[in-house]
């Protein structure tokens, strides 16, 4: 093992042999979208709690009851991946922001399969209508983008993020 | 002390900004002003327009400044730099903050010494630069009462010295999606194939090199054949998934409230219900009680084939409407109310779009009251064509002391059931009591709408539990709204301020039922 489990329950990416050797279903790589955009989102606001029952688009289900979305994220994100974004965000939570998280309503999901390198690989793209809260409790809009979310994950057995990207669309 | 002895508030900021930048500052002076130190008044008219208008116009403005402005301190004027703007100011006995695109505007001001200007675009920062300034806390004692009533009026013209500009440093705000974006890409492990990712791997947009499978081995790639909610959600929302509003509502915000068929059943079996939005102060939320009400209202008899409609009877502030997108040109209430008074029928309403809202804003020229006659009829006319009706009224307890203190008695006389929003400043409060106690309103049932404050010392603080405990003691229900900043935002993006989060639409639908359950009580329907 890596040091990070493999997803909640045992099937938690859906269709997939054990082995890796066929790509997951769409709704699966939907859930880890999903699952990572929102997990990603809590950090990012500081919301410390538990996946409610009422998101039932959050697929892995063993990791509702994690409070901390960084350990949630730990659980199926490659530490390389994590460690590369703590080091990105660094500015952001350093200069004490928190996101207010507002996603717009252009959205869009794509299943790729799997990339030439066997990682299956989906994107979702987002538009971004959030506001961020500084210190001061003072709210500053950021500009209304839309992005994209690449996931790729492992081809290997127990599959986890292994990488991840947000470019704008 | 911030407050003067009788416990008026000690200055006017007036806001010349155009909307909604003049409601942006407006928020940020009511969420970061002493409780009751100062009050606001978003100009009907903005700009150098307001101070350089002439004959009837100025004569309107003048009357509304009357009405409207009650603090005894200077004014303090917060508006945006106009060409026109700095051979305006010499003379006026009034504070200036003004917010200027560049330090060479800055020194277009420096010679008058009731100006502040600063460099910056963003008018809550103005609105804090004038409240650190020349809000009563910080500088009690640049507070000079004026002669007489009159000199408060920044209409009125007076000369001071100069004052350099400051310029207010904006913060550094990152974007964290920006920021991920630009991290650095990491190596995929090599594949179940062995080979190397493809170079767009890591989002870059070069286009990818062609990688050839090795012999034997089928490319895997199988992308291009989507399932049918792919295709649907690739071209855009998708219901079978991951449909971004949903999405989106479940970041953090909760699930949609949905209006279910039973509240507009609820309507419809006690229909017409007048609901009027009353309050004793300003700046409670009312208007956007209002509004969200009626809206909520509009979406539950919608499917009925029913409509409501929405009432601006706001007539000492009738530019106070804005939180609906209205389609066509709106018939006022003042056109609707001469119609029929004449004996005509009033011409079709503007429709909101949100669906099956009427809305019947009041004329800019509005100012003189209406008879009780009136109102009635005006009354009977949209009960005869709406299942409900909501109606903001001026910020006046009910008299006959006032036009709009008449025209509230009177509305209050034709309504079902009183909406009445507060906040948790005491003055407020304070004015919720004043509300429940007074005699026109007895017998009334009274929905309160509680803005709760984000600060848990003022949410526990004993003084305010106490009142809201006296508030709870009266009404027939209270109700709690988050306050959010989103309802300022609801105006920004010109939607419905139930379609900006949903814990404030989940609030309003809930104060929305409150009113029907309190309207079908009081008319016999309730259960």
């Amino acid at each position: 093992m890596n040091g990070w489990g493999s997803l909640g329950r045992g099937d938690a990416w859906g269709s997939g042999a054990a082995d890796g050797s066929r790509p997951p279903g769409p709704e699966t790589m939907r859930g880890v979208c999903f699952c990572l955009l929102y997990d990603l989102c809590c950090w990012l606001a500081g919301a410390h709690r538990v996946v409610s029952d009422e998101v039932d688009e959050y697929t892995m289900t063993e990791l509702r009851r994690v409070e901390d979305p960084r350990d949630r994220l730990r659980r199926y994100v490659s530490p390389k991946l994590l460690q590369t974004w703590e080091g990105a965000l660094r500015p952001f939570f350093s200069s004490g922001f928190l996101l207010d998280p507002e996603l717009g309503e252009a959205g869009s999901f794509q299943d790729h399969g799997r990339d030439a390198g066997g990682h299956p690989k989906a994107e979702l793209t987002f538009g971004n209508r959030s506001s961020v809260v500084d210190s001061s409790q003072r709210r500053h809009d950021l500009p209304p983008r839309d992005w994209i979310l690449t996931v790729w994950l492992s081809p290997k057995p127990g599959r986890y993020v292994e990488n991840a990207t947000i470019r704008l669309a | 002390m911030s407050l003067a002895a009788d416990g008026t508030p000690r200055r006017t900021f007036l806001i010349l900004l155009e909307e909604p930048h003049a409601w942006s500052a407006a928020a940020s002076l009511a969420l970061q002003a002493p409780a009751g130190s100062i009050e606001t008044l978003i100009a009907p008219i903005p700009g150098v327009r307001f101070l350089a208008a002439k004959g009837r116009e100025a004569a309107d403005l003048d009357a509304w400044w009357g009405r409207m402005a009650t603090a005894p301190g200077r004014t303090v004027v917060v508006a945006a730099h106009e060409d026109d703007l700095p051979r305006w100011i010499p003379g006026l006995d009034a504070d200036f903050v003004i917010a200027v695109p560049d330090e060479a505007t800055a020194a277009l001001y420096q010679h008058l010494s009731n100006v502040r200007s600063s460099v910056t675009d963003d008018p809550r920062q103005l609105a804090e630069l004038a409240l650190r300034q020349l809000g009563p806390p910080s500088t009690p004692a640049s507070i000079s009462e004026p002669a007489d009533d009159t000199s408060r009026n920044p209409r009125q013209t007076e000369l001071k010295p100069p004052e350099a500009a400051e310029r207010v440093e904006q913060p550094a705000v990152h974007d964290p999606f920006e920021l991920i974006s630009r991290a650095e890409p990491i190596e995929l492990e090599p594949g179940l194939n062995g080979s190397t990712p493809e170079p767009d791997t890591f989002g870059r947009k070069t286009a990818p090199a062609p990688v050839r499978p090795p012999l034997g081995q089928a490319p895997p790639r199988v992308p291009t054949t989507v399932s049918e909610p792919q295709a649907r959600a690739a071209s855009g929302p998708s219901r079978a998934g991951l449909d971004p509003r949903q999405f989106l509502d479940r970041l953090g915000q909760g699930r949609r409230a949905s209006v279910g068929a039973e509240l507009g059943q609820a309507v419809l079996a006690c229909k017409p219900i007048v609901a009027a939005v009353v309050s004793r102060k300003g700046g409670v939320g009312k208007t956007a009680s209002a509004a969200a009400v009626a809206a909520i209202l509009g979406e539950a008899v919608d499917p009925f084939g029913h409509t409501a409609a929405l009432v601006d009877a706001n007539i000492g502030n009738p530019d106070a409407w804005g939180r609906i997108d209205m389609s066509g040109e709106p018939t006022t209430v003042r056109e609707m109310v001469r119609r029929l008074m004449a004996g005509q029928e009033p011409p079709s309403p503007a429709f909101a779009e949100t669906p099956a809202l009427a809305v019947y804003p009041e004329s800019r020229e509005a100012g003189d009251g209406y008879a009780p006659a009136q109102i009635q009829r005006a009354a009977t006319y949209l009960k005869a064509r709406h299942a409900a009706i909501v109606v903001d009224l001026p910020n006046r307890l009910p008299a006959f002391t006032s036009a709009e203190a008449a025209v509230a008695a009177a509305w209050i006389a034709e309504a079902d059931v009183l909406v009445l929003p507060t906040t948790a400043d005491p003055t407020a409060l304070l004015g919720a009591i004043e509300y429940l106690d007074a005699d026109s309103v007895q017998g009334k049932p009274v929905v309160v709408s509680y803005i709760v404050p984000r600060a848990r010392q003022i949410r526990d603080a004993p003084q305010v539990r106490g009142m809201l405990d006296r508030i709870r003691a009266s009404a027939t229900a209270l109700v709690e709204v988050p306050d959010d900043d989103r309802a300022t935002l609801a105006l920004i993006r010109r939607v419905a301020i139930t379609e900006v989060a949903s814990e404030l639409r989940h609030a309003y639908v809930s104060l929305a039922t409150r009113v029907v359950e309190a309207a079908a009580n009081r008319n016999g329907q309730g259960s």
